[in-house]
């Protein structure tokens, strides 16, 4: 099982563990990576051009079908993005012969094949939860974990294809396949408030302090996600802007990744998993391991 | 005479030159964040940092980054090595020629004590890095010619060494092939070390030196008698052989010479060996002068620049040398177009045509907005425009061969620009209600919005929203309609949006919170009853405003874009 490996833009300055600690299982799963310099899935400048937008993803998804690869990617809005520009290509003829005339200038073509896939869902579809479940050697115990969906993987539904929109399972399977208790709370599927960080930065705040008191009443000890964006969101901009009055969010309720937490209960090399990377502290994640 | 004015002339430029662009690292600055500070504080600072270095352990330090990054250019390694073999070929026969060649008298003859520019090994090896140093030329020209990812790629400062740089070379070249066949130097050469004029005497010298030195004399020389030659050897041997050897180790300039016989008259009858030595000379001292404001001042910069980085991702903003670190950085930009070769926003610029989406173009307009030099304010618009495009993704800091700390670069240049009123539409739309954004619009002259004649619009063709209810599902599930109003208080919910635009007012649907405040969940669109695209119609309208706030604040400002902007490439229209 071989992907193309698409880290995204934010991730070598911001999160180099989700990439670190995402490598480290999928190569404990078998599943092998490729890598190849790619560029920007898009999604950043979709607000302003859409055509850049598809374009760059377009570009992205020339250069895997070069490769006669998959893409896996741990983002979020990558995903999203490289799947929504599928589907435009897809349905519009006259923005399909625009962008492959731009990318002919380059060797390049694109056209139906390849497959964009989250690591969630490579995790789930393609390792399988039987498989993970062989290889979790420290499973968590009294561990409640709030999964946090992300908007672009669930919707638009009709685009991305991850999991049952309004009722999604795949996360929880994962979170429950490492030995933790998957929590159950009503504002898992919305969003974390990073696509307005820098244009509204009151309302994006304010957006992830209602999630995470969401979650800390639904009794979660950490909040787990997988996308770079909301990691950012969650952990790097709460522990250097807590909305005011409110520090004390600060250090409650880490948000931890999905890799960070499958990787301890394989048993990882914690170097790799980089809990003491994240900046709300969340090292205490290992005393729930049972060894 | 001539030489030394030239000389001291250059130089003075070349000085006076060089504390004008250094005390620009104090003066000039970019990014909001360093813009209390004065000259003398910056000053200040850097000497104390300075002194601190050299004092500490530091100073270890500094020697591993001149011997690995300057000396071997590990960075250009790093990133390009067909490059950085060039590079360092170019570059170490330069650095040969300056000082062994160049400045012989200086450092030649202090170094080896039987030096004569006529004799071998030196004969030789002036050659040798003559033809390395054009091989390297010759490499950045074809590069330069064959391989152009975006059309600034070359500018005027790269034309303008490459061509120094080649005609130093060439006329050094040219210079010893009209030497080699010179009879005027000839003539003067036995004045004054055979003293004698007696056409008898000389004779034989003449002709050993037609047939084996390659001399071209205006009379016949007879070269054909071995008695002749025998009695030349023997002069030649007294007189000439110390300091003189056969020009054929002058591997360039000797087949050079030999191609150019049949001129070889007419250039010694004017003294082509002296107007081509000007021409070697005046082109050196236009070197040395330009130095400080060329491309060659990257001799400079880049070596200083490596030294001084902060390789830590952010640069820190208790760095109380960030702002001279920051105009250092920006002059050790070479434009050698690398950063922009692994950008990972490279296909905007494909798309937009914007320029300044690339680190290296984009560092030139930084460069002059930091400056102060004729800066357009028509240009502002595309700076933005590029400046917004950027992912921070760090790629142009990690490949720069300079070493430049270019993602502080862009922080700082964001902020510079959003003081300056170009913060971007996310800003601008905060200013004004959907409505005062409606008429001012309309008083700008500017048409209504036109029919989404692009594929790309075709969310917003009336079918598109045409089949909606008004049941406020969309509203209900809208994460963003409920916040406070202190934080956003979008006057339309989205269904409302899908209302003005079936009244086809763009303008006012365009700019509302609404639109500008979606958090783009996709909430709306998964639960509308009546399959209505609205997340992707609401990020449609802020395609529309990204183009449109540009243009009507422009307007509004007072100066009128220099041309329409209508054709999607241009300036105010880049993104």
């Amino acid at each position: 099982m071989k992907f193309l490996f698409f880290a995204g833009c934010k991730i070598e300055k911001e999160l180099k563990h989700y990439e670190t600690s995402s490598r480290a299982v999928l190569n404990a799963l078998g599943v092998e990576l490729a890598d190849v310099e790619l560029n920007c899935c898009g999604y950043p400048i979709r607000h302003q051009n859409m055509v850049a937008s598809i374009f760059s993803a377009a570009r992205n998804l020339a250069l895997a079908s070069r490769q006669r690869l998959d893409i896996l990617t741990p983002c979020k809005c990558c995903f999203g993005n490289l799947k929504y520009a599928i589907s435009r290509l897809r349905e519009d003829r006259d923005l399909r012969e625009k962008i492959n005339r731009l990318l002919e200038k380059e060797g390049l073509f694109w056209e139906e094949g390849i497959q964009v896939k989250h690591l969630l869902s490579v995790l789930v579809h393609d390792v399988g939860l039987s498989a993970i479940r062989e290889k979790v050697r420290h499973p968590f115990r009294e561990l409640n974990i709030a999964p946090h969906y992300g908007c672009h993987a669930l919707r638009p539904s009709r685009v991305v294809h991850f999991d049952n929109p309004p009722a999604p399972t795949l996360f929880e399977k994962l979170v429950a396949v490492t030995g933790a208790e998957p929590v159950s709370w009503s504002r898992r599927l919305e969003c974390c408030g990073n696509p307005l960080w820098e244009k509204n930065n009151g309302l994006s705040l304010y957006m992830m302090q209602k999630k995470l008191e969401d979650a800390h009443r639904a009794g979660a000890d950490f909040l787990c996600v997988a996308c770079t964006y909301c990691q950012i969101q969650f952990d790097r901009i709460r522990a250097s802007h807590p909305e005011e009055g409110n520090s004390s969010w600060k250090h409650k309720l880490p948000s931890i990744l999905y890799p960070q937490l499958l990787g301890l209960a394989m048993g990882l090399k914690e170097r790799d998993l980089g809990l003491e990377n994240n900046a709300v502290d969340s090292r205490h994640l290992t005393r729930y391991c049972c060894r | 005479m001539i030489f030394n004015t030239a000389l001291y002339l250059s130089l003075f430029i070349c000085v006076l030159g060089l504390i004008y662009r250094i005390a620009g690292w104090f003066r000039l600055s970019i990014g909001p964040d360093v813009a209390g500070e004065s000259a003398v504080d910056r000053l200040w600072h850097a000497c104390k940092t300075v002194l601190r270095a050299l004092a500490g352990l530091r100073m270890l330090i500094l020697f591993k980054i001149l011997f690995i990054d300057v000396l071997l250019q590990a960075d250009l390694f790093k990133a390009h090595k067909v490059r950085w073999l060039f590079h360092i070929l170019l570059f170490y026969s330069f650095v040969v020629l300056v000082f062994m060649h160049a400045m012989d008298d200086m450092v030649t003859r202090a170094l080896f004590s039987d030096y004569e520019s006529t004799l071998n090994p030196y004969m030789f090896l002036r050659n040798l890095f003559g033809a390395i140093a054009f091989l390297g030329i010759l490499f950045f020209i074809l590069r330069r010619i064959r391989k152009k990812p975006f059309p600034k790629a070359t500018s005027r400062t790269d034309i303008a060494a490459i061509v120094l740089l080649s005609v130093i070379l060439l006329s050094g070249f040219l210079l010893e092939a009209v030497q080699i066949f010179s009879a005027p130097i000839f003539d003067e050469m036995v004045a004054d070390y055979m003293r004698s004029d007696d056409p008898e005497e000389t004779a034989p010298l003449k002709s050993y030196w037609a047939e084996e030195y390659g001399v071209v004399f205006p009379e016949a020389v007879d070269t054909e008698s071995p008695e002749l030659l025998y009695a030349g050897q023997k002069l030649h041997e007294d007189y000439c052989a110390v300091c003189h050897v056969r020009p054929i180790s002058a591997f360039v300039s000797y087949p050079l010479s030999i191609s150019m016989r049949s001129f070889a008259n007419a250039l010694n009858a004017i003294r082509a060996d002296i107007w081509l030595w000007y021409v070697h000379f005046i082109a050196c001292f236009i070197g040395l002068a330009c130095l400080p404001f060329s491309k060659f001042f990257h001799f400079i910069s880049v070596p200083l620049n490596l030294m001084i980085r902060t390789k830590s991702p952010q640069v820190g903003s208790d760095d109380w040398n960030r702002a001279v670190k920051r105009s250092i950085g920006m002059d050790a930009c070479t434009h050698c177009g690398i950063c922009s070769l692994h950008c990972s926003v490279m296909p905007i610029y494909r798309v937009t045509a914007n320029p300044n989406v690339l680190p290296s173009e984009k560092l030139l307009s930084i460069q002059r907005i930091a400056s102060g030099r004729h800066v357009d304010r028509n240009d502002y618009p595309a700076v933005s425009a590029g400046s917004l495009a950027c992912t921070d993704c760090g790629r142009c800091t990690a490949f720069c061969p300079s070493g430049i700390v270019l993602h502080d670069l862009w922080q700082a240049s964001k902020q510079e620009l959003a003081c300056r009123g170009f913060s971007g539409p996310d800003q601008w739309i905060r200013e004004r209600s959907a409505g005062q954004w409606a008429s001012l619009s309309e008083q700008c002259g500017l048409p209504d919005i036109p029919e989404p004649d692009d594929y790309l619009l075709r969310n917003m063709a009336p079918e598109a929203f045409s089949n909606c209810v008004q049941c406020t599902v969309c509203a209900n599930v809208c994460p963003v309609v409920s916040v406070p109003d202190s934080l956003s208080s979008p006057e339309v919910t989205p269904q409302q949006v899908m209302n003005l635009l079936r009244l086809n007012m763009r303008d006012l649907a365009m700019g509302s919170r609404m639109v500008w405040d979606c958090v783009t969940c996709y909430m709306c669109q998964e639960h509308c009853p009546q399959g209505i695209r609205v997340a992707d119609i609401l990020y449609e309208l802020r395609n529309m405003g990204a183009n449109r706030l540009q243009k009507v604040r422009f307007m509004e400002s007072g100066k009128p874009e220099k041309d329409g902007g209508s054709d999607g490439t241009s300036g105010g229209n880049a993104i």
